[in-house]
């Protein structure tokens, strides 16, 4: 039996799932914070639907990109953003031995599509199977899967990487200098 | 498509760059919420 304790500790252990997801989304921690707080207050609001046997990580995700998206299509009426560019500002600061590295992948995610983004993080990053992603996102596996793809190539394409070779430490820092003057 | 190397190397730092935003310390007042102790996420009571 599954207590609502039960429930509040399984969305305790995704905290840190959640925020890594929207600050990757959103671009920015302050924003990537409100989401996470809508999300879990969404979620505790509605314990009762949640369906025990099914993946917390995954009911509160959806929610989360729920919300994302909303907002992200009321901002773009608002700024008249016609392409979603929205660009954030850098989330986090790392240390400074992987710095290049760090920064570079948020760079070249912020310059993917919102969609190529989610996905990307959701399957990549998360490790979600094509079916959750799927289900997440509201589309179908067809779907999931050209999209990665085509994120996928979109990545490699901004980072300037074309081989293996390539994600070596040097190629890496100078394909950073072209990711961050596409912004 | 991607070749299968490219694709698992794109992986690897995809996944790196991931786990360093999940170790940063979860702010407090998220915490707060799940264990209804804002006033939003339950009762108001502070431990």
């Amino acid at each position: 039996m599954t207590t609502e304790q039960d429930l509040r500790l399984a969305m305790l252990a995704t905290i840190p799932n959640l925020r890594a997801f929207a600050v990757s989304l959103a671009g920015n921690p302050t924003h990537a914070d409100d989401l996470v707080q809508t999300t879990l207050l969404k979620g505790i609001e509605n314990l009762d639907k949640f369906e025990p046997g099914t993946h917390m990580r995954a009911w509160l995700f959806t929610i989360l990109r729920n919300q994302f998206f909303t907002e992200m299509r009321r901002k773009r009426r608002e700024v008249d953003d016609p392409d979603g560019t929205i660009s954030g500002s850098l989330a986090v600061m790392p240390a400074q031995d992987a710095r290049l590295d760090f920064t570079d992948m948020q760079a070249a995610l912020s310059k993917l599509s919102p969609d190529q983004r989610e996905i990307l993080l959701l399957i990549g990053a998360e490790g979600l199977s094509y079916e959750e992603a799927a289900r997440i996102t509201g589309t179908n596996i067809g779907t999931v899967k050209s999209r990665i793809n085509r994120a996928r190539n979109r990545m490699m394409e901004i980072l300037g990487l074309e081989r293996d070779d390539d994600f070596g430490p040097d190629r890496l820092s100078r394909s950073s200098m072209s990711a961050h003057s596409i912004v | 498509m991607l070749p299968r190397d490219l694709t698992d190397r794109l992986g690897e730092a995809l996944r790196s760059y991931y786990l360093r935003l999940m170790d940063e310390p979860v702010p407090d007042h998220l915490i707060r919420i799940v264990r209804g102790l804002d006033a939003k996420g339950g009762a108001q009571d502070d431990d």
